[in-house]
């Protein structure tokens, strides 16, 4: 397999302040690089215009859940396209760690590699404490509602092998997909692992970043989706 | 005291909550809202009836029974609307996801490459 069947997928919403980096770093390797932007009001999608990758964009706001399963059921129209890594558009993922993600995939034939920031103690850069007591809490209740037990269930680092892509089906639009991709790998009895990466705090992430003021939202969307 | 009508209630709003969030069928919601309709207009017209009914049932007045009611109707609208929302914004999504990927920019060196040849 070569890295050119590797595919980036990278949802944006209004994130030119830092995309165009996050991008120079990323095409220093081989992947293919798919940006959504999800319907952004500043000028997101024409920075990713720039570049040499594939440009996707939602013509309104859907959240990052809608943003993730539009760019992976672009790549896998693609027949040549084996391994779909999703990866933040904030610069708080570091490209050197994709090998890590995907290497898994090619030596151990896993569906999907999971991303987390709380596998090695000093990964965790900068992390504010609220956001640490959140992040663990719902690890706990993903604990408590399913058999998967991994140790940061809100990480956006992850890397799919084409069969796990096509398993996993987001209809959660929001910040609940996360939660969602782990119900589908459990149902699915896809083969998973955890790969330590690493998570640079940056104030614009930190800004960026509501997994505080979502825990909420995602609370009550697992609630209602246990109905559908 | 939880007595026998407010274990009947109780039944009543979750087979309504599962019904609504399960089974929905169209004609079965225009159905029930017709026949609530009606019970509405008959209720309003013949108001004493309401206690006899309450009676029978076992509630105390006639407006506890109308109250069991329209919280039963709440609900019932509640978890519709909910439930047509998320329908239609699942339609949304696969409307705007089309129409993302039918427009997609691949702008990779590949392609750059096959456009030039075109043009040769």
């Amino acid at each position: 397999m070569s890295n050119e069947n590797v595919f980036v997928v990278i949802p944006a919403y209004n994130e030119a302040q830092v995309l165009g980096k996050v991008l120079d770093d990323l095409l220093s390797y081989p992947y293919q690089i798919v940006v959504v932007d999800d319907g952004s009001q500043d000028n997101t999608f024409e920075i990713a215009s720039q570049y040499q990758i594939h440009c996707l964009q939602h013509k309104c706001n859907l959240g990052q859940g809608a943003a993730l399963q539009t760019g992976i059921s672009y790549v896998l129209k693609n027949p040549d396209a084996e391994i779909i890594v999703t990866f933040d558009a904030d610069g708080q993922h570091d490209s050197k760690e994709i090998t890590k993600l995907i290497t898994p995939i090619l030596v151990d034939d896993f569906d999907v590699v999971l991303g987390s920031r709380f596998l090695e103690k000093d990964l965790v850069k900068y992390m504010p404490t609220l956001k640490y007591i959140t992040l663990k809490l719902a690890v706990i209740f993903t604990r408590l509602t399913t058999y998967i037990k991994v140790t940061d269930t809100h990480n956006g680092f992850r890397a799919f092998s084409r069969i796990g892509a096509q398993e996993i089906s987001i209809t959660q639009n929001g910040m609940s997909h996360a939660s969602q991709i782990l119900k589908q790998i459990q149902n699915e009895n896809l083969r998973y692992c955890e790969v330590p990466v690493t998570i640079t705090y940056t104030d614009y992430s930190i800004k960026k970043g509501q997994a505080v003021n979502n825990a909420i939202n995602i609370l009550w969307d697992s609630f209602w989706s246990g109905f559908n | 005291m939880i007595g026998k009508p407010q274990i009947f209630f109780v039944t009543l709003i979750l087979i309504l909550a599962i019904y609504s969030l399960k089974w929905r069928k169209a004609y079965i919601d225009r159905i029930i809202i017709i026949l609530l309709l009606f019970l509405g207009i008959f209720l309003v017209v013949f108001p004493n009836i309401t206690v006899v009914i309450a009676n029978f049932l076992g509630i105390g007045r006639g407006t506890d029974l109308v109250l069991y009611l329209f919280i039963l109707f709440s609900i019932y609208m509640f978890i519709n609307i909910l439930s047509e929302t998320r329908n239609f914004a699942i339609k949304f999504t696969q409307f705007i996801r089309k129409d993302a990927i039918a427009n997609a920019k691949n702008l990779t060196k590949t392609d750059k490459k096959v456009k030039k040849e075109e043009i040769n």
